[in-house]
């Protein structure tokens, strides 16, 4: 274990109570500052799961989260500080507007007024918000309600990123827009640590893959080594056949 | 501590509650409506307190002469005055007030002219005018006013009278001696006084109550809870702001929304002269502030436990009617309360402001401040146990992995803003029916009574009455009066039977069915299913109410509680007709709450919140009787919960009508015990207190269902219902 990994998961499990089977089954990997790595599994997998543990929105059953050197139980507030989480189930207050949900969260972070407001007009210029910051969130498309969301969940800067389904429901422009600014960040020296289950967006960003099947990490390596691992000349071939010899029917 | 953080915080859940831009429910409006009304009867009272004393006047001459001369009797009829009575009171002794004081109070005089005996024929032989006294009521803020009617213009035009009379001058103008003593049992308060005590102690404090408790519910529900369904919470949870932070700044700003309206109502009514003014606001602030908090904070951990704002306002809504029940308790001892309740929170917060308001009682300044003390500490507790539950994944995330969150309610749940708005309905609709109807019911026998003397001694009796238990007692006295004429009977039985079919009509115009024999099938969705067993289902229902009111009788005699003193057997006729009003009334108020409501919110929501709510309901529908206590209302509660988990365990409603019906008749017209308050005349047997029995055991004055007799026979029979139930599941689900 290395000990610059911005992300370390170790051996982490995790049950909802005590009736139920487990539905993280000792995953371990870790994530370096300027790597984006990508965890790749079917609906149902554990992906979510797994986020929101590394987001310390819960708690590992057994094991152990580090950030940044942080336990994920102990010092979750101060991890708070250092990790932006991006998921589609944390929504905007349909109500609020994107300038005043700004405002609000850049108070929650202590950032200064006038430092928020400079970094506001830069952030929302890079999205093409500007145009929209007065409007309810309920009247915006999904694509800049996502654009808003990215907007607000980096108001911090933070060096770790946790992206849940970054493009799921998003038209091809403002996907590839979501895209090119992730690569942008990685370039920055973050480390991303992205879900999905959709393979471009796998083979394009990330530099490293973890293949989650029923709670475990079934294969991990960049899409390279895990196609030739495998035999074959394609990556989705090679996911396909991993996921066959993994998956158990319960 | 992040002072921003909690500022952002707080600005978010006052904004959440509107501010004051709440939406305009039935609710609102209905409550800044009773507001103004209430507000512009103070005012009115203290600025014009002679209208609304003559409201119940009905003439303000009402003029008493004793040992009249000839001469004054032609003069009135001359001027055309009308006295109280024709009689002519007689009398000696001149100086004996407290007979003139019982002639006032008997008669519904206010001043009493007294002359002296053979008046005419002292005058007519030329002599002095001998002393004529003047007796009059200081209880009444009219009687002044009478008084000096009487000087003025009637003795002086009557001795103008007797000086043409007799053809000669005599002495210009007697001497008029004028004695104001008031009758001693009366409270030395004019009506207007009355009234103003009434609102300060009663009215005001309601009014505050439920405009705090329905701001925060407002906006209460609507963060944490509503920000976990919309899916917005995990978003704070994941800034760096420590979860009491969180709280913090939630609960002052659910408190400064549900403050803000109380705070504009408590300015207003200080400004009324009468009260305390600017030095009692400054006191009632910090008890005002205090109760804010704490329903607020409530509120919270309400929020903290809920999912959506459905289940946390499905949440409130017990705490809602609990606190609506002991604000009623309270009205009901308004200005008796012992000095324990003033430092129990809730209790002490609406004696206290009452108390403040009037600025009659400086112990409530004193205890006050011990009550604050108490509900700041539980304010702190609740606050910790938000906090606590907020370090736990299950109130925080419901996030679960895709495929997990998809057992979203699929069986058509009814939607957030619904919810309250249907409850609402289910409340009002026995509440409306019965005011109707009951009303309507009693308008026959009103009419009957108005030409009797006992009716003129009733309303009598009633101008001293200044406080709302008061009213209330009186209102019950006439009650119990009613109760015993047949024709009352007859028409309230005739009024349940309309009831029942108003709600038929109103299921068959509601509730469309297709297919074959529709009233039957209505009949059956109200509860009375028609099968071969209806019968025995009735009658058996008929035992097991009088076997339930005998164990209650024998409980209480056989503990010293009442004393069996014999029978009447001269009553019998009366209490066999009795029977015809309790009839329709077991089946119909079944019908209401065990019929239609619990099957029907059961629908909209679960078993457990129906069983609650409806058993709540019924519990409340009782607590303007007489005698209503706290501990009434948990008894009627058990009653209610009794009676539903039976209709629930039978499919319908033919076993507790028929129970309820018999509890009912045994109890008053058999045993000779209270019903819910009211007192019935004709019973089988006479039954009494005992000297040294205990109200906590047998009800007081509300009866047996106020006392802990009655606890004792339907706890063990809800736990014996609850275990079968959970054994072998509900029988007949056509209810259901």
């Amino acid at each position: 274990m290395s000990n610059n990994a911005a992300i370390v998961v170790d051996n982490v499990f995790k049950r909802y109570s005590k009736n139920t089977p487990d539905i993280i089954k000792g995953v371990s990997f870790e994530v370096k500052p300027g790597e984006v790595y990508g965890l790749l599994g079917p609906n149902g997998a554990g992906k979510t799961t797994l986020m929101q543990m590394i987001s310390t929105l819960s708690r590992p059953s057994s094991g152990q989260i580090r950030i940044c050197g942080l336990d994920s139980v102990k010092d979750s507030l101060e991890i708070h500080k250092k990790i932006g989480f991006l998921t589609t189930e944390i929504k905007l207050d349909p109500l609020s507007t994107p300038d005043k949900l700004y405002d609000f969260f850049a108070s929650l972070y202590s950032i200064p007024e006038q430092e928020a407001a400079i970094k506001k007009e830069t952030s929302f210029a890079t999205f093409g918000i500007g145009p929209f910051s007065r409007k309810k969130i309920v009247e915006l498309s999904t694509g800049m309600k996502q654009k808003v969301s990215i907007a607000i969940s980096l108001i911090h800067e933070p060096p770790v990123i946790i992206f849940d389904e970054p493009t799921n429901g998003l038209d091809i422009l403002t996907s590839k827009q979501v895209t090119d600014y992730l690569l942008g960040l990685k370039n920055q020296g973050r480390a991303i640590i992205l879900s999905t289950h959709i393979f471009s967006v796998a083979e394009e960003l990330c530099d490293r893959i973890g293949i989650l099947v029923d709670g475990r990490i079934a294969a991990e390596g960049t899409r390279e080594e895990l196609t030739a691992s495998q035999g074959k000349d394609k990556f989705e071939d090679a996911f396909f056949k991993i996921y066959q010899e993994n998956h158990h029917e319960p | 501590m992040n002072l921003k953080a909690i500022k952002t915080l707080a600005h978010k859940a006052f904004r959440n509650s509107g501010g004051l831009k709440t939406e305009g429910t039935a609710l609102t409006f209905i409550i800044l409506l009773s507001f103004a009304i209430a507000y512009i009867l103070v005012l009115v009272s203290y600025v014009f307190p002679w209208r609304l004393y003559s409201i119940w006047e009905d003439s303000p001459n009402t003029l008493l002469v004793i040992n009249e001369p000839e001469t004054f009797g032609n003069y009135l009829d001359i001027i055309g005055l009308p006295r109280t009575n024709s009689d002519h009171f007689q009398t000696d002794a001149y100086y004996d007030f407290s007979y003139f004081e019982e002639l006032m109070r008997s008669r519904g005089g206010i001043v009493v002219l007294v002359f002296p005996k053979g008046f005419d024929e002292t005058v007519s032989e030329g002599g002095e005018i001998p002393e004529i006294l003047t007796y009059c009521r200081t209880d009444y803020l009219i009687s002044n006013k009478t008084k000096d009617n009487v000087k003025d213009s009637i003795l002086k035009g009557y001795l103008g009278y007797v000086q043409d009379l007799n053809g000669k001058t005599v002495a210009l103008y007697p001497p008029v001696e004028t004695a104001t003593y008031g009758t001693p049992t009366a409270p030395q308060t004019d009506m207007a006084t009355g009234l103003l005590r009434f609102a300060a102690q009663s009215l005001i404090p309601l009014i505050l109550f439920v405009s705090i408790l329905y701001a925060a519910m407002n906006s209460g529900t609507n963060i944490i809870a509503g920000e976990k369904e919309r899916g917005t919470f995990a978003a704070i949870l994941l800034s760096p702001v420590p979860r009491l932070q969180i709280i913090l700044g939630d609960l002052i700003g659910v408190s400064m929304g549900s403050l803000l309206p109380a705070l504009i109502m408590t300015i207003l009514v200080f400004l009324i002269p009468s009260y305390s003014g600017i030095a009692g606001f400054l006191v009632a602030l910090p008890l005002l502030i205090s109760l804010v908090l704490l329903i607020a904070s409530l509120t919270i951990l309400i929020s903290v436990l809920s999912d959506s704002v459905v289940s946390a306002q499905t949440a409130f809504l017990p705490l809602f009617f609990i606190m609506v029940t002991i604000c009623v308790t309270c009205i009901q001892n308004a200005g008796e309360a012992s000095d324990i309740y003033y430092l129990i929170p809730i209790y002490g917060h609406f004696y206290g402001l009452g108390g403040i308001i009037c600025n009659n009682s400086p112990k409530a300044v004193l205890y006050s401040g011990i009550c604050i003390i108490f509900t700041l500490l539980i304010v702190a507790a609740s606050v910790y146990v938000c906090v606590k539950l907020l370090s736990s994944e299950r109130y925080t995330v419901n996030l679960q992995s895709g495929d997990d969150r998809v057992k979203a309610p699929a069986d058509g749940k009814i939607k957030a803003k619904s919810l309250p708005g249907f409850i609402l309905n289910q409340a009002w609709y026995p509440l409306v029916i019965l005011s109707i109807f009951q009303t309507l019911a009693m308008l026959p026998v009103l009419v009957k009574y108005t030409s009797t003397s006992a009716f003129a001694e009733i309303v009598n009796s009633m101008r001293g009455v200044t406080t709302f238990a008061g009213v209330l007692k009186f209102s019950f006295d006439l009650l119990g009066l009613f109760l015993s004429d047949p024709l009352f009977i007859v028409s309230m039985s005739a009024g349940y039977l309309l009831m029942i079919l108003c709600y038929l009509v109103m299921v068959c115009i509601r509730e469309k069915l297709e297919g074959k024999h529709k009233i039957r099938r209505h009949m059956a969705s109200l509860g009375f299913e028609l099968t071969k067993g209806t019968a025995g289902k009735y009658f058996g229902g008929v035992l097991l109410g009088i076997s339930l009111m005998s164990l209650v009788y024998l409980i209480l005699n056989v503990t010293g509680q009442v004393r069996y003193e014999g029978i009447n057997k001269d009553t019998i006729g009366a209490i066999l007709l009795s029977l015809l009003m309790w009839l329709p009334q077991g089946a119909c108020e079944e019908l209401m709450f065990r019929g239609y409501m619990l099957p029907r919110i059961t629908k909209k929501t679960n078993k457990i919140f129906a069983f609650f709510l409806s058993s709540a309901l019924f519990s409340l529908l009782h607590s303007m009787n007489a005698g209503y206590t706290p501990m009434a209302s948990v008894n009627l509660f058990l009653i209610a919960l009794l009676f539903a988990l039976i209709s629930y365990r039978s499919g319908s409603i033919w076993i507790t009508s028929g129970a309820h019906t018999a509890w009912n008749f045994c109890q008053g017209n058999f045993y000779g015990l209270q019903v819910s308050g009211n007192e019935l005349t004709t019973a089988f047997i006479k039954t009494t207190y005992t000297a040294n029995h205990s109200d906590l055991i047998t009800g007081g004055s509300f009866g047996p269902e106020g006392g802990l007799a009655v606890t004792l026979v339907t706890l063990p029979l809800i736990v014996l219902l609850l275990v079968l139930i959970k054994r072998d599941g509900q029988k007949a689900d056509r209810l259901w």
